[in-house]
């Protein structure tokens, strides 16, 4: 499969493997779980103002009504870079002309005595396994914003229908601070609870931002120019409607939305230049030896001339060879 | 941070690390912390006055109080410090085991640093890096909360509950709140002042700015340390502290203590000056080893200069007179080089330009230098590519009045007949180059033919093209002949401590030493010979400087046409002091 020298004898990617990643990616879905599907982690009850007015726009219904509904979102989102990335690779690897160079970078890992792994497996592996974890990772990010701020859906005020009556709200400028005069459905104002930053436009932004950096930094064919641009930007402008959808469906604010793709965006940016690097492999370019500055070195190397003839021939030489480039 | 410039090197002494430290680093942070201390817990500074509007909704929040803060000031600050701190030290002795054990205790091929002889104490890599992570995160922190109270104090922008703890006593105002609804007077009747002040002081938010510092500073700490093996290990610690971070500065907004505008804002600044602290202050600090790249070219750069800054120093209070010599020709001949030219002589010209680069440095070398080096053993030649280390050397400042006074007890134990030619060996070279170029032409051609009658037999061949080239120069092209007083110049400080041991020996020891001197000197002539080694090169080198003859030199010099005389009486004087020494060594070789 590989070539002879690039084959690697490694006995601690394995267990490194199982006991650090896997343990870090239990560790995360198992947060994100707490986070979305248990009330571990009660919401802060935030004030707000009488007949604010921001907060009165009309019920959109749950989610489950929307436009994009959730399942659809996740499995999108979810699908979308696995797909891309499986499908980049695998034809990397049977396209003869780039599978040279992936092997170049990449080596062939053997653990053990039996088992290979190839530069297929690991790039998909790896790749596929930090876009899971950004995925899981963003929305603990969104899930801790919701629960820390509790900031208030457009729609709360509707849905909550406020008892006024025993507060004085004579004024204009009162601000309500308990939150239990409220008389509407108590799992809707839960919800309507949690507004800040937007999880639809964080996810869909990090998967899409995540996709259009695989496909930037992988896919370098000179044939079709078209292709690359209209894929990326396809993917970019699906995750910006998916964020504005919910502005407009009056599910959250604007500055939720903006605050949404700033999160997303900041996570997929981590994790593919610091992370990925890129999407290179982890030898990275073999570092080119650098040129030492010729005006330097006489300078530096002044006190122990042997011969300022040479040193001026070199000088000479090496002048004629820039002024040659 | 000086500290940081000293890496990458083998154990080493470091006269400065200590000093360097104790009045400078010290100085810094205790002000920093000690201006932080009375702008925040001290009402010495007043924030701005800003007026409000009447019944603004966005300042009537309620108050939470100081108390009853979810995380308050003192426990932000610990957090901030002590989280950062304590994962830089833990990270760090990590590396340092793993280090020390994979590559053992001396520093491997990509060790991060060695360690530091300073007063008496070694400092460990692992001491040393912690200590500067540390405290620049120390620094840091008292820097952004600093920048956080200025601006907090310079914009005086009013809390979510000023409104609250100010209940302004709307009567006072002559106008009613419709005719007038901006109110600039202070018209609060709110009994709490602290309150109130600490009302007049949120944008930006102080728990935004420290806690992103923290974050941001501890991230890029790990996502330079933290090796790319384990893939998930590096964003999970960072993303936990960002969480961290982010949530600090949120309670700030859920407790209505800061708009989110100030708590945005202040997220931006307490990232700015990490990254900025990072990139720049400990920036070679924080990178992890590895294979030299441009930060060590500008350690260079640094270095060079240092080392230039040094010998003008030392050349400057031996030879006041010569000040006006110096500085100009490093200032003509700097931007030169850089300047690139196409024209057939071109390269002679750049040749003549490196020739002045390097001329300002040869006084020292030869004053102080040349009657030391040959009394010691050579071994400590090979030092010298430590460039710290020939720092160090061309530091040495007790040479001048030693070098004088041998020079004057062998100029009269051994050179009676040469009275002309002396006094111009003894005199610094530069001293009367300024002064009169066509006698010192004819000096040289005398001294040129002192040379050649006394050299005889034992000139290496090498030295022979050379020295009959040059009569046919102009005077600029006289470099060549540099070229057996160059080893000369090897000048070790161990060397030159000796040497100053030895001068007050007898006169005996004195010429045996300089016999040797004599001997070893032809013998590194002869050395010399094989590095030439490109005699192509050497005649094409001759050739061109000959091809414009006499009117090359003023060809050139038109060339750059603003400074011929300063150029020329340059150019001619390391060749001066050169062939001065070419005389010394040689002729008295046999003399003995």
């Amino acid at each position: 499969m590989a070539v002879g020298n690039n084959t690697q004898r490694s006995y601690s990617i394995i267990p490194c493997f199982i006991f650090v990643e896997l343990v870090i990616m239990a560790g995360t879905v198992l947060l994100a779980y707490y986070f979305e599907c248990t009330d571990t982690f009660q919401v802060h009850i935030q004030g707000f103002f009488c007949q604010d007015g921001d907060l009165m726009k009309p019920y959109p219904g749950t989610e489950e009504e929307s436009f994009i509904t959730p399942l659809v979102l996740y499995c999108v989102l979810a699908a979308t870079p696995t797909a891309i990335i499986f499908i980049g690779e695998i034809s990397m690897y049977f396209i003869k002309s780039t599978r040279e160079s992936l092997i170049a970078q990449e080596k062939t890992i053997l653990t053990g005595e039996c088992c290979y792994l190839n530069p297929l497996l690991r790039r998909i592996i790896r790749f596929i396994g930090v876009f899971a974890f950004g995925l899981f990772a963003t929305d603990i990010f969104v899930n801790a914003g919701q629960v820390v701020t509790g900031h208030l859906t457009p729609y709360f005020l509707t849905v909550c229908k406020p008892n006024y009556t025993s507060t004085d709200c004579r004024a204009h400028h009162q601000f309500i601070n308990n939150g239990n005069i409220c008389t509407g459905d108590l799992e809707v104002i839960e919800k309507a609870r949690r507004s800040f930053p937007s999880k639809h436009a964080a996810l869909s932004i990090y998967s899409a931002l995540y996709a259009t950096m695989y496909i930037t930094s992988t896919i370098k064919t000179k044939s079709s120019r078209l292709a690359k641009p209209v894929l990326c930007l396809g993917t970019l402008c699906t995750a910006f409607l998916t964020g504005l959808n919910r502005v407009s469906e009056y599910r959250n604010h604007c500055s939720d939305v903006i605050a949404g793709f700033i999160l997303g965006t900041a996570v997929a940016l981590f994790l593919g230049m610091c992370v990925v690097h890129n999407f290179k492999g982890t030898q990275g370019s073999p570092s080119k030896p650098k040129p030492e500055d010729p005006r330097g070195v006489p300078l530096m190397a002044f006190p122990r001339i042997e011969s300022p003839l040479e040193t001026l021939s070199a000088q000479n030489h090496s002048a004629s060879m820039t002024e040659v480039t | 941070m000086i500290s940081a410039k000293e890496k990458n090197k083998t154990p080493k002494d470091s006269m400065t690390l200590l000093p360097c430290f104790y009045f400078v680093e010290l100085p810094i942070v205790a002000s920093s912390i000690v201006s932080l201390y009375f702008l925040e817990l001290t009402d010495l500074f007043k924030p701005a006055k800003v007026g409000f509007q009447c019944y603004d909704r966005r300042l009537s929040m309620p108050y939470v109080e100081t108390n009853e803060e979810l995380i308050p000031l003192l426990m932000l600050l610990s957090l901030a410090f002590a989280a950062p701190a304590a994962s830089i030290m833990v990270g760090e002795g990590a590396l340092y085991c793993l280090q020390s054990r994979l590559w053992g205790r001396s520093g491997g091929p990509g060790g991060a640093e060695g360690s530091i002889n300073a007063g008496g104490c070694n400092f460990n890599s692992f001491l040393r890096r912690t200590v500067r992570f540390v405290g620049v995160h120390v620094f840091g922190l008292c820097a952004t909360a600093l920048v956080t109270d200025v601006i907090q104090l310079a914009t005086g922008y009013h809390a979510p509950f000023f409104l609250t703890v100010c209940k302004p006593n709307y009567t006072l105002l002559g106008t009613s709140c419709e005719a007038n609804p901006y109110i600039t007077q202070d018209i609060c009747s709110g009994a709490d002042a602290h309150a109130i002040l600490s009302a007049r002081k949120t944008f930006p938010s102080q728990h935004a700015t420290l806690s992103a510092f923290a974050a941001v500073y501890v991230s890029m700490y790990f996502n330079s340390v933290i090796s790319d093996t384990t893939k998930l290990l590096k964003p999970v610690l960072v993303f936990a502290f960002a969480i961290a971070a982010g949530v600090c500065g949120l309670t700030q907004i859920t407790q209505y203590r800061s708009h989110p505008v100030d708590v945005y804002s202040g997220f931006l600044i307490g990232a700015g000056i990490a990254a900025y602290l990072v990139s720049r202050g400990a920036g070679r600090a924080v990178h992890p080893p590895g294979p030299p790249d441009e930060s060590t070219q500008g350690l260079k750069g640094c270095l060079r200069a240092l080392t230039q800054r040094g010998q003008d120093s030392v050349y400057q209070q031996n030879k006041s007179v010569s000040t006006d010599e110096g500085p100009p020709g490093r200032l003509e001949g700097a931007p030169r080089p850089v300047a690139r030219d196409k024209s057939s002589l071109g390269s002679l010209k750049r040749a003549s330009v490196d020739v002045d680069l390097l001329a300002p440095r040869s006084p020292m070398g030869k004053e102080n230098m040349v009657t030391f080096s040959n009394t010691l053993p050579r071994v400590n030649t090979p030092s010298l590519d430590d460039p710290a280390r020939r720092h160090m050397t061309i530091h040495v400042p007790l040479d001048a009045s030693r070098s004088k006074q041998l020079i004057s007890e062998w100029k009269q134990k051994s050179l009676e007949g040469r009275v002309l030619g002396l006094p111009d060996e003894a005199s610094p070279a530069h001293l009367r180059a300024p002064a009169e170029p066509m006698a010192e032409e004819e000096e040289e051609e005398d001294e040129e033919e002192e040379e050649d009658e006394e050299e005889g037999g034992p000139v290496p061949p090498s030295l022979y093209p050379t020295v009959q080239a040059r009569p046919g120069l102009g005077p600029r092209v006289i470099l060549p002949p540099r070229a057996a007083p160059q080893p000369l110049v090897h000048i070790p400080e161990e060397g030159a401590q000796a040497g100053a041991g030895l001068s007050p020996k007898s006169g005996a020891a004195v010429r045996a030493k300089w016999l040797m001197m004599a001997e070893k000197t032809g013998a590194a002539a002869v050395a010399t010979q094989p590095r030439v080694a490109n005699p192509p090169r050497l005649l094409q080198v001759i050739a061109m400087s000959k091809a414009p003859g006499g009117a090359g030199a003023k060809a050139v010099d038109t060339g750059s046409s603003s400074s011929a005389s300063s150029d020329s009486s340059q150019y001619r004087s390391p060749s001066d002091r050169d062939s001065a020494s070419i005389v010394t060594i040689d002729a008295h070789a046999p003399h003995h």
